[in-house]
């Protein structure tokens, strides 16, 4: 490697320059029309009051940061179950025993209700239906049974996400690894399992970006998270602002947790040695 | 990876402008530095002084005058006021216009409701009323507010007569809480769903007088060991429930303050369905609502525990019609409250549809 460049390399650069330099022109061109036409707008000034008052937007996001912690933790506890469940969900429903074909079909039936029905509903039912029943303030905790619902029902997702990525690898995968004499267990377990979650990372973060925001549907069962907070606030204030405080909170989860997976995608993809096409 | 870059890139400018977009405004509300309680309107000595605003409308009658608030009352008045007990209950009604309204400048009334309201409505001729929805009884009985029966149904039809309208004129639609405070066009001319007027809901909305004042109450199962507390000191172990954006929540945040967090819940009946799953031990909510849930089929074994003690300092809960910020109508709608409580048709209606829920309701003490 040299210190001089290519013709190749400075013509690339070069290219590259040009195409940021456009990328920036165009943004910087969209956002001043956003910035110049949106306070044009008749409602501009009430809504500008009403979703975004910096006072009422710093007090929230202060108070907010407890509530938003909750949430995060009913995440982190939800998401490694909930991708478990949908595994066992996947594998059940991808048995070719005839003896176990009952499992299959529980796994199917169940996909079908728990994905048939909105969260809400399900979060409602359980989570005030099952403490019904236990009559105990310990086991009875909303916390416990909201989160039972949703990973009960986000299985059900991601379950379908599994399957799809099992089934995508290719039969000749199956065959070959059985012909080098692999049990089914192993073929699953060494050959099909790495080739299907690789492919489906991106599905699978979609869902659980997805169960990051939903995890504020446990609200409704009591706990003040940080949606309930900022409701709470909004009715102390009658002003929206709040709400667009917990919107910059969950997005500061968000945001770097896809950007985070996009790039160890692309760094897989290299490494893999497959081009990305652009 | 270049991609991910420049698409950061794009973010972080974009949160920028949102930032600048809620950037420091000298106009802005003070901060506001406590989750505390809402009662924080100055307190008042009804007939110690002139309102500016009784004194610049010519009110008709000589009826009960219109106090100013009072700053140093606040801080000087530790006496404690009975909670309207059925005999009170009366008087309690016919202080609304009395008791200042959340709105720290003094409200405007007009002198003839019935001349007020020319042109100001939604559509002309016609009074369109909002209520929740569902709306809740004793407020409106059987979610049926055009049947005039139920204290709020009740009242806007009399506040209606005194601004000219026949029955057959009021017209009702229906808002959630969002909705009737929401920026944009309104569907309603005033919206009555016992919102409780605060000083900081008035910077944002206008508030008419209050039609009624109540006190927060507490609700829980007849066997539950909060089932007779002997003050509010003994809930302080209790895990209480409240409905979301309620003054019922700020009482327990700010005034019960016991040591286990609140639930907050999305509506009255997920707090009642709590208590019943014993996931809760008891639910605050105003007195008329807390009979409603009690005897309205909301709870096989509710219990209303008792009613809490209000000190003079507070205003209580003032239930207003909600209606747009700067609207011509808030004035008229005064006019029309302001007669009504002269004539003692507030404490009339008061007594048919509430008193019966808050008759003899036992009162919880302070400390």
């Amino acid at each position: 490697m040299t210190t001089q460049l290519t013709r190749r390399q400075r013509y690339e650069q070069r290219t590259k320059r040009r195409s940021f330099a456009i990328a920036a022109a165009s943004t910087a061109i969209v956002l001043t029309a956003v910035a110049v036409l949106l306070p044009m707008t008749s409602g501009w000034q009430k809504v500008r009051h009403s979703f975004f008052d910096g006072s009422i937007l710093r007090f929230s996001l202060g108070h907010m940061l407890g509530p938003f912690w909750y949430d995060v933790q009913i995440f982190l506890w939800c998401a490694p179950c909930i991708l478990l469940g949908g595994l066992a969900l996947a594998f059940a429903r991808n048995v070719r025993s005839p003896a176990l074909f009952p499992l299959k079909l529980f796994s199917t039936v169940y996909t079908d209700v728990f994905r048939g029905v909105p969260m809400v509903l399900w979060i409602t039912l359980i989570g005030f239906g099952v403490p019904g029943l236990l009559q105990s303030r310990n086991l009875g905790r909303a916390v416990i049974w909201g989160s039972v619902a949703l990973i009960a029902a986000y299985s059900a997702y991601v379950g379908e996400v599994f399957r799809a990525g099992i089934e995508s690898v290719h039969e000749s995968q199956r065959a070959a690894a059985r012909s080098l004499g692999m049990t089914s267990t192993q073929t699953m377990r060494h050959v099909i399992l790495p080739q299907a979650i690789r492919r489906v990372v991106p599905p699978l973060m979609n869902d659980l970006v997805s169960l990051q925001k939903d995890v504020a549907l446990i609200s409704i069962l009591g706990p003040v998270e940080v949606l309930r907070q900022a409701g709470i606030d909004k009715a102390k204030f009658f002003n929206f602002t709040p709400y667009v405080a917990a919107a910059v909170l969950f997005l500061c989860v968000s945001v770097p947790l896809t950007r985070t997976t996009d790039h160890l995608l692309q760094r897989e993809r290299r490494r893999t040695g497959a081009t990305a096409v652009r | 990876m270049r991609r991910s870059v420049r698409s950061g890139t794009v973010m972080f400018i974009a949160a920028a402008t949102l930032l600048a977009a809620c950037g420091s405004d000298t106009k802005d509300a003070a901060v506001p530095t406590t989750t505390g309680p809402v009662a924080t309107a100055p307190a008042t000595v009804a007939g110690t002084a002139e309102s500016s605003a009784a004194t610049t409308t010519a009110a008709t009658t000589p009826g009960p005058t219109t106090s100013a608030p009072t700053a140093t009352g606040a801080t000087k008045a530790t006496a404690t006021t009975a909670a309207p007990t059925t005999a009170a209950l009366t008087s309690a009604a016919a202080m609304t216009t009395a008791s200042t309204t959340a709105s720290t400048t003094a409200a405007k009334i007009a002198a003839n409701p019935a001349t007020c309201v020319a042109g100001k409505t939604l559509t002309a001729g016609k009074f369109t009323v909002a209520t929740g929805n569902p709306a809740y009884s004793p407020y409106v009985i059987d979610d049926k507010p055009e049947s005039g029966k139920g204290f709020e149904s009740a009242v806007t039809y009399a506040v209606a007569a005194k601004m000219g309208f026949k029955n057959a004129d009021v017209v009702w639609v229906r808002t959630g809480f969002d909705e009737a405070i929401a920026p944009g066009p309104k569907s309603f001319d005033a919206n009555i769903q016992q919102f409780s007027a605060t000083p900081d809901r008035a910077k944002v909305v206008d508030f008419s007088l209050p039609y009624y004042t109540t006190n927060q109450a507490l609700v829980t199962t007849q066997t539950s060991k909060f089932a007779k507390p002997k003050s509010m000191a003994d809930l302080k172990t209790a895990k209480l429930g409240a409905a979301t954006g309620t003054t019922s929540l700020t009482f327990i945040t700010g005034v019960i303050k016991p040591t286990s967090a609140p639930q907050v819940f999305d509506d009255n009946a997920g707090a009642a369905q709590a208590l019943q799953n014993n996931q809760i031990d008891g639910l605050i909510v105003d007195l008329p609502t807390a009979y409603g849930i009690v005897n309205g089929g909301g709870m096989t074994d509710g219990n209303l525990a008792g009613q809490f003690q209000r000190l003079s300092t507070e205003p209580g809960d003032q239930l207003a019609y909600l209606i747009t910020k700067g609207s011509p109508l808030t004035e008229c709608i005064n006019g029309a409250l302001k007669q009504l409580t002269d004539d003692g048709t507030l404490a009339r209606l008061a007594t048919t549809w509430l008193a019966q829920g808050t008759d003899g309701v036992p009162i919880v003490p302070r400390g």
